[in-house]
Order: structure tokens, then sequence, then C-alpha cells
């Protein structure tokens, strides 16, 4: 794999030089632009692999070149916000960003986002299949992009960072069994990755919230010695 | 419709504009009508009784004149119908001495019974209608048989039934009774409603969603009123956008210079000193958070939704337990309410981040408190909160224990964003102390579920 060209576009000097210094010290190539015609004037003599854009900015704002970029080209995008909300989440997502960060953020986390987005990429462009956002099973509904789970009487079942992921993973393969290795491997670089450890905790957290008897679990069904098995029917969207 | 306005419109500038004017029109108006009605009656019934006392002396004189025939001899009887002739020349006075009624039981009309009662036994009445007289009011011929046998007969006119006064006395005293004060309650009832309008107005008052200005209408002292209470609105409104606006100025200047922090000690080489400063910038950073949620709850505008409260509480719960703290969660496994899912998850995360900023422990329990309410109990081991601290806590920007807080971080705003929180749910939060000898804090929420779901318990 070559070293992956990263485009921080950051107004705050200061910001925008930490990231680079942390990125480079962790093998990658790195350019800085302080605004949207900076950024421009970069990606037209640049091969960039992956733009780390922020929220506000003079001028342009993040979400309108996110906007702008994604009507041309598909570049990874990563969204850095001082408002991590909801709200902001949603439309950054649905401007065509791949991922988001809240300010502040810990440069690990950045650098953990880049690498599974970049994954990521490389995945879709193998298999060709982008991933969903939306998924149905035994009258339950996983919303990806605003991580939430509806139970089948349409109420609202919180889970957390983790859960959602582990849920996702299992929704994504239905059907298949997955080992413990497998969900580390499968939720690296997502929002909240498990620990090999919590695997079996978040299983038995996930089955008290959708199992209509926790102890004799019908959807989240244990494989003796190989893992775990989602077993209903998965309808994506 | 445009005409009615205009005239309308014109009315309204003739009518006084003060309360104290339009009362006074109102008294005058009143006033002026019972006057009127009370007038209207007094010529009606004058008019029934002039017409009357006419008639009065008409049949007056004849009965006179009958008791007179009757007592007198009959040379004296010419003498009698010339004095009747001159003073009732209408009534067509004749008298024959040995006069026969047609009929035994003669005709007498039902007005006219009263002679015959005023005259009394021994004289026999009876009449006929005149000549020329349709009808049943007109002039009739009175014929009396006297007990000497003479007939007296005069043309009298029927009188009409007594008019029954158009309204009796006690009419207008009702009428002034009941239409007087009618009127003053309406003028009241104006009064009141536009008072009660502004009751409402300030009682509604609140930081959230459009805010309606008073109109300002009606007489002018309320016009003024509304046009002050709109003054006072907007100012109070304006305080607290520039409140909201430095609170949220500050926090998000500070989440750069926090940003840059967070990314410089990523380069400090000791590893202790690091975690340290990246505890430290946490702590501000939560600090940063908590304020901008505040200032952010008033404006909130999630929507409630139906929620799995024990699914929520659970998750809150876990995320403590995952970074290590001790949180168990006893109660329903499933129990739907209708709430914002965000500002709840807001409101339990703040009472056990409370919970273990005094305590080693946080027990969290949800149930139904009665069939319209649920609740969520948040109970430490800590050392509790003495009861007459409890209230203030529940302001924002109280700690504790101020000795405490300086090490367990936090601006004093956790307990305030989780009762506000209660309170735009329409449930509150209660403070007492609990079995583990910690704080037992209490939320009570509506639960405004439909349809209870009936799963696995």
């Amino acid at each position: 794999m070559t070293t992956p060209h990263i485009l921080i576009v950051e107004d705050d000097k200061d910001i925008g030089l930490l990231v680079a210094k942390y990125l480079k010290a962790n093998e990658m190539r790195v350019s800085i632009a302080e605004n949207g015609r900076a950024m421009d004037r970069i990606l037209a003599d640049t091969r960039i692999s992956l733009i780390v854009l922020d929220r506000m900015l003079p001028g342009e704002d993040g979400l309108s070149i996110c906007r702008r970029l994604r009507a041309t080209s598909d570049i990874p995008i990563i969204i850095l916000t001082a408002q991590a909300d909801e709200v902001e989440r949603i439309v950054g997502l649905e401007m065509g960003a791949d991922d988001y960060l809240g300010k502040p953020f810990s440069p690990r986390e950045l650098l953990a986002r880049i690498r599974a987005v970049l994954r990521r990429r490389d995945d879709a462009h193998s298999t060709a299949a982008s991933p969903k956002r939306s998924y149905k099973f035994a009258g339950w509904s996983l919303d990806g992009t605003m991580r939430r789970l509806y139970d089948p009487g349409g109420a609202r079942v919180e889970l957390t960072g983790a859960e959602f992921e582990v849920l996702l993973v299992f929704c994504e393969r239905p059907g298949r069994t997955l080992s413990r290795d497998q969900i580390i491997d499968l939720t690296q670089g997502r929002e909240a990755a498990p620990s090999e450890r919590s695997v079996d905790i978040l299983i038995s957290r996930l089955r008290r919230k959708l199992e209509r008897d926790p102890k004799d679990p019908e959807l989240l069904q244990t494989i003796r010695s190989s893992g775990y098995l989602f077993s209903p029917e998965v309808v994506s969207e | 419709m445009n005409d009615i306005g205009k005239i309308g419109r014109r009315l309204r500038g003739i009518l006084p504009n003060r309360i104290g004017g339009q009362i006074l029109l109102l008294v005058i108006v009143a006033v002026a009508l019972t006057q009127a009605l009370n007038f209207g009656v007094l010529i009606v019934s004058d008019q029934g009784r002039r017409e009357e006392s006419q008639l009065r002396v008409g049949l007056g004189t004849f009965v006179s004149a009958v008791r007179m025939i009757a007592a007198s001899p009959a040379d004296d009887w010419p003498t009698v119908a010339s004095i009747v002739r001159q003073t009732q020349p209408n009534i067509n006075f004749t008298y024959a001495a040995n006069g026969r009624l047609d009929d035994e039981t003669p005709d007498l009309s039902p007005q006219l019974g009263f002679i015959a009662r005023d005259l009394g036994p021994g004289y026999t009445v009876a009449d006929s209608p005149a000549k020329g007289s349709t009808g049943p009011d007109g002039m009739r011929i009175v014929s009396v048989m006297l007990p000497n046998h003479a007939l007296v007969s005069a043309t009298l006119p029927l009188p009409n039934p007594m008019p029954k006064p158009l309204l009796p006395a006690w009419t207008l005293f009702t009428f002034a009774l009941v239409f007087l004060p009618l009127m003053y309650l309406w003028a009241a009832w104006g009064l009141s409603r536009q008072l009660n309008n502004f009751a409402r107005a300030a009682g509604d008052f609140s930081l959230e969603g459009e805010h309606q200005q008073l109109p300002e209408s009606g007489p002018e002292e309320i016009q003024q009123v509304a046009r002050a209470l709109n003054r006072m609105r907007d100012r109070i409104m304006g305080l607290l956008s520039d409140r909201t606006r430095m609170l949220s100025a500050i926090g998000h200047d500070l989440r750069t210079p926090i940003t840059r922090l967070r990314l410089r000690a990523e380069f400090i080489d000791d590893e202790h000193t690091r975690l340290d400063i990246l505890k430290d910038l946490d702590r501000m950073n939560r600090m940063v958070n908590s304020a901008l949620t505040y200032i952010r709850d008033g404006l909130d505008t999630e929507k409630p939704e139906s929620i799995d409260l024990p699914a929520l509480v659970r998750t809150v719960g876990d995320n403590f337990v995952d970074v290590g703290e001790k949180v168990s969660y006893e109660g329903a496994e499933h129990l739907n309410v209708k709430a914002r899912p965000d500002a709840l998850v807001r409101a339990v995360e703040n009472l056990i981040e409370n919970a273990l900023k005094y305590g080693s422990q946080a027990v969290v329990r949800t149930g139904r408190e009665d069939a319209e309410q649920i609740y969520i109990e948040v109970e430490d081991d800590g050392v509790g909160i003495a009861e007459e601290k409890r209230q203030a806590m529940l302001e924002p920007f109280v700690r504790g224990d101020a000795a405490r807080s300086s090490t367990a971080g936090g601006f004093g705003l956790g307990l305030s964003i989780t009762a506000s929180i209660a309170r735009s749910h329409g449930g509150n939060l209660q403070l007492s102390s609990g079995k583990m000898g910690g704080l037992l804090a209490r939320l009570v929420l509506p639960a405004n579920d439909d349809e209870p779901r009936q799963a696995a318990q």
C-alpha cells in the first residue's frame, strides 16, 4: 500500500500544523490548505487520498465544500466540527462526508478514523458495494445514519456506541457465524470499537435489549466454540 | 364587509378610548334605557286610565240614576231623567214605568257584570247591541229592571276588558335588577378577558419556540399595559439571548484552544504528564459542553418519541461501566414512555455522574410510579446532601461542596440541567437521602404511553 496523502483543510494554523505533525509521525504525507480556494489549488495538481475538512471555514464553509467535492469526485472526506451533535452529523453525512469527528478530538482517534475510512474505501472498491445505511430484521429497524435502533413497536431503543457497531456488523453479515476476533476486526477504527474481552459483554447487553428471553436467544445465537450468529432475515435499505 | 369595517372604525373614533369614559357611557346608556322604558310604561298605562275614567263617569251616572229612580216615587222620575240627560247627553237615558225585559235569564255581557253586582239583588240587568254598532267592543244598550218594575236603559260603551298593565311595577324593578348588572358584567368581562390574556401570556412566557406579542388593542389603558408587557418581554428575550450568545461564544472560543492543547499534549514524551494534561483537558471540555448544553436546553427542539426507558437507562449506565465505574441497574426490563430521548440521556448521565462524583457506586432504578407516571432513581453511597442544601443544588452554578468540587470539576450545572429537563417533560426532580446513605435523586415523569408493551418482564 502506498503512503496515503492526506489534505487538511483547516483555518486554524496551529491545529492544521499539529494534526499534520501527528499524521506525518504516523507515516502519512500531509498537505494543509487554509480555505476552499487553497484546497482547490492543491487538488488540481496533487493526488490526495483523503480530505480532513473543518466544518467552520472563512469564505466557503465546510459543508458546501463537501457538497461541491461530492458532485465531482468520491474522494474520502472526514469532517471536523465543534458541534458534534446529531443534526450536524446527519447534515454532514447527507452532504457525502464519510465520517465525522467532534472538536476537541484525540489525534489517535483521527488517525484511526482515517485508516478506517481508507480501508472501507479499499473494501468498497474491491467488492464494488457501498455500505448500506439502514437495516430491518424481525420487525426491528437499525438506522445507520442516525445510529438508532427501533423495536417492532416503533419505540427507540438506546444503544451504546460499541453495541451499535457490533449490531451493525451483524446486520451487514446476516446468517454468518462471526468469531470474537472477526467482530473486533470488523469494528476496528469505527467510532467505538470493542476490545476482545468486551465482545461477550456487548452480546449479552444486546440480548437484554433485543431478545424476548435473553437466556434463550433467538436472534443473536451462540455457536459453540466458533462465535456468534445473527439469525434473522435482514433487509437493507 | 369593507363598509362595515369603515363604519366600525368611524364608530370607534366617536366612542371614548379610556376605560373611565367607556364605563361612563355604559352607565348613561343603561340609565337612559331604563328611564325610557319607565316613561313608556307610564304613558301606556296613563292612556288606559284616562279612557277608563271616562267610562266610569258614564257608568257611575247611570248606576246612580237607577238607584235614584228605585228610591224615589214615579213623580220624581222625569226630574232624575232630565238631570241625567243633562250631565251625560251621550248615553240616551230612557225609562219606562212598567217595562219588561225580554228574557227571564237576561243575556248580560260579562264586562257588565259589575253593574249587577253594584246594584245588588232585586235588579235585573240585561244588554243588547246598540243599533249600528257591531263587534264585541261596540256600544250596548243596557237595560235594568228595578225592584219597583221600572225599566231603565241607556246606551253605554262596553268597557274594554280591564287592560292588563303592559308592564307591572315589578317588571321595571326586575329589568333594572337584571339588565343593569348584565351590562356591567359585560363591561367587566371585557376588562377581565384582557387581564386574563395578560396573565396567560405572562404564565406562558418561555424561552422556547415562538413568542407571540400581546395584541395592543382595546381601551387605551389596556393598550398601554400590553405595550409595556411587550416591551418588557422583548427586553427579557434580549437579555437571555445576550446571555446565550455570550456563553456560547465563550464555549465555542474555548474549544479551539482546547483542541490545540489536546493535539499538543500528544507530543509530550513524559507519559504521566501527558495523561494528566489529557485528563484536565477532558474535564475542561466537559465543562464547556455542560455550559453549552445548559444554554441549548431551553431552546431544545428535540421531538418526543416513544422510547424503551430501561434500555436507555442501562445504556447510559453501561457507558460508565465501560470506563471502570460501578453502576448497576434494577427494575423493569422494558417500559415504554414518550419523551425526548437525547434530553433524557443527558438527564440520567448527569445524575449518574453526580452520584459517582460523591460516591463509589451508583444504583439506577426505573419503574412505574402510578398509572400515568414513571420514575428514574439514581442512588449513591456517598455522604449525601444536607436537606437544607438540596433545593439550592438544583440551581445552576451551585455545587455541593466547595472543597470537593474543585477536584470533582464541573460548573455545578448537572442537577439544574436535569431538573430543567424534568420540568420540560412536565415532571420533576426530587432529592432525598437514600438507604445506601448517599443522595437519592428521583426523576418522576409522565409516561405518555398509549399502549404499554406487554413484552417479557
